[in-house]
């Protein structure tokens, strides 16, 4: 997060009018509005709410308007396209869950522009994937160019799907990046609730593991600048204050080898934007050891200059196997590798691996990282 | 019989802002701006109202009878065409009228789904904000 993104992050999320409008006025005069990066740019249908609630005028508020019209309409188009797909999963008696934007959308935000997204995210159990993925794909919508269902479903937790008039689908058998190995998943079926959404009633996650997905997700470095997780779960625990289990948070974390990942973002919400996060919580979860293996993920997915694809699977793969002998790990890795980076033979695994780290040792970590613009 | 009418949900979603209604046919993908004075018809309709009501509580005032008649009608028939609303069995009094001069109910469409959902709300629209396009 920047000092641009956290200025718009406090004119959205603080409660005080006073350091709202400091806030927005202190990202007004910075930003060139014109240019402003894409991340931010998703937030601001939520400035927009928050800025008409204090005053009548102010900088660029018709485009912001008409940017909170723009994600009305786009929201709205999409989630009215996509409910072919879940009457029809539910008539093929496939149990889903829905994740991210339309998950909040429904249960937290209400409106639909408030929360703007590309797709709408699906969660189906592991053995119902490629029915699903079949019932869907007999929809029209099919993996963008060069994946398959095979390829995504051994290799890592979704798949893309595109139709013909570009409403996409995110077709998930697990959820988290972090956490997608075989049985971390079993968990999100267990804690669901129910939610009207569209004239019916569909299942998303419990706010525990709202929270702890869409931390885990955002708090990653993205070219798309991500920051949006961040009133995603403070909409969630002001919402929700009342009736969250913090130990079944506490919990899942631990499961799912995130404690580090969860430190981190909450402190982060607790400090910087006032959340107010019991404090015994946060006790036991500073209280826990930290895992050097949690550490370093949580540090290559954050910085983009220390992000590397091996190390990355490597730590998930070491998290994965976390009770297993450091020879056990070492004997499994070649097949773990040849699955998690899509390669058919051994052979092509290895030249891959041999390829990424000379470069490494040769060139060291040179790329530049920009968070990307809207088009001109 | 009195005609009434009533949104065609869930296929029509509506959202007031600041003076405009903003209104939306998820089915044909077309958007729509409703004035101040199209809102507050669509509001009274939606609250079960006759058009005959609405039509007799908007005259007066040295108004030109026949004019908001026929506005008004042609209004709501429009409503009816882009199947925004429909025919609905409700008949409630019109109780209160908010007696504020006439305005005429204005209804704007903006109904190229595709090139609405490509037109960039920062760098190509005029100074009213999307989906208003800029000048070229």
């Amino acid at each position: 997060m920047n000092d641009q993104e956290r200025k718009l992050l406090h004119a959205i999320l603080d409660k005080d009018a006073t350091t709202t409008r400091d806030a927005f006025y202190a990202w007004s005069n910075e930003i060139n509005f014109d240019d402003v990066e894409a991340g931010s740019f998703r937030l601001i249908p939520l400035l927009y709410k928050q800025m008409s609630s204090l005053q009548d005028s102010y900088p660029n508020k018709n485009k912001m308007q008409g940017i909170y019209r723009y994600f009305l309409y786009k929201n709205s188009i999409l989630m009215h396209k996509s409910l072919i797909a879940l009457e029809t999963l539910e008539q093929e008696r496939i149990e889903y869950i829905l994740l991210k934007g339309a998950a909040l959308v429904a249960a937290y935000y209400q409106e639909p522009a408030l929360r703007p997204m590309n797709d709408i995210d699906i969660l189906v159990k592991r053995e119902d994937a490629e029915k699903a993925f079949q019932v869907l794909s007999d929809l029209g919508w099919q993996p963008y160019p060069g994946r398959t269902f095979q390829q995504a479903f051994h290799s890592t937790y979704s798949i893309s799907l595109n139709r013909d008039d570009n409403v996409d689908l995110d077709l998930h058998w697990n959820v988290i990046h972090q956490a997608a190995w075989e049985g971390t998943e079993k968990s999100y079926w267990e804690n669901t609730e129910d939610v009207p959404y569209m004239k019916r009633t569909v299942k998303i996650l419990s706010p525990e593991l709202q929270i702890l997905h869409n931390l885990s997700h955002g708090i990653r470095w993205n070219a798309l600048s991500s920051i949006r997780w961040i009133p995603d779960v403070c909409q969630v625990i002001e919402k929700r204050n009342g009736d969250i289990d913090w130990n079944l948070l506490l919990q899942e974390a631990k499961d799912k080898k995130l404690v580090f990942t969860l430190k981190h973002g909450l402190n982060l919400l607790s400090n910087e934007f006032g959340v107010a996060i019991p404090s015994s919580f946060m006790d036991d979860l500073r209280a826990i050891p930290e895992r050097k293996a949690e550490k370093k993920l949580y540090q290559y997915l954050t910085n983009p200059s220390r992000y590397d694809v091996i190390k990355v699977q490597w730590q998930i793969y070491n998290l994965s196997r976390s009770e297993a002998s450091l020879l056990k790990k070492l004997i499994g890795l070649p097949s773990y590798l040849k699955q998690s980076l899509s390669f058919d033979s051994y052979g092509e695994t290895l030249r891959y691996v041999i390829k990424k780290i000379w470069k490494r040792v040769r060139y060291g970590h040179k790329t530049k990282h920009t968070h990307v613009l809207l088009k001109k | 019989m009195e005609k009434t009418l009533k949104p065609n949900e869930p296929n029509v979603i509506s959202e007031p802002m600041e003076g405009e209604l903003v209104v939306i046919n998820l089915e044909s993908g077309c958007y729509y701006s409703l004035n101040r004075a199209a809102a507050k018809i669509w509001s009274y309709l939606d609250k079960g109202i006759s058009v005959e009501q609405i039509i007799a509580a908007q005259q007066g005032d040295g108004l030109d009878e026949t004019e908001v008649n026929d506005t008004i009608a042609s209004f709501c028939g429009f409503l009816e065409e882009e199947m925004l609303m429909i025919a609905s069995a409700s008949d409630q009094d019109l109780l209160e009228y908010e007696s504020d001069s006439y305005e005429k109910p204005v209804i704007e469409k903006f109904s190229d789904m595709q090139e609405m959902l490509l037109l960039d709300p920062i760098h190509e629209v005029s100074e009213m904000g999307w989906p208003n396009e800029a000048d070229k």
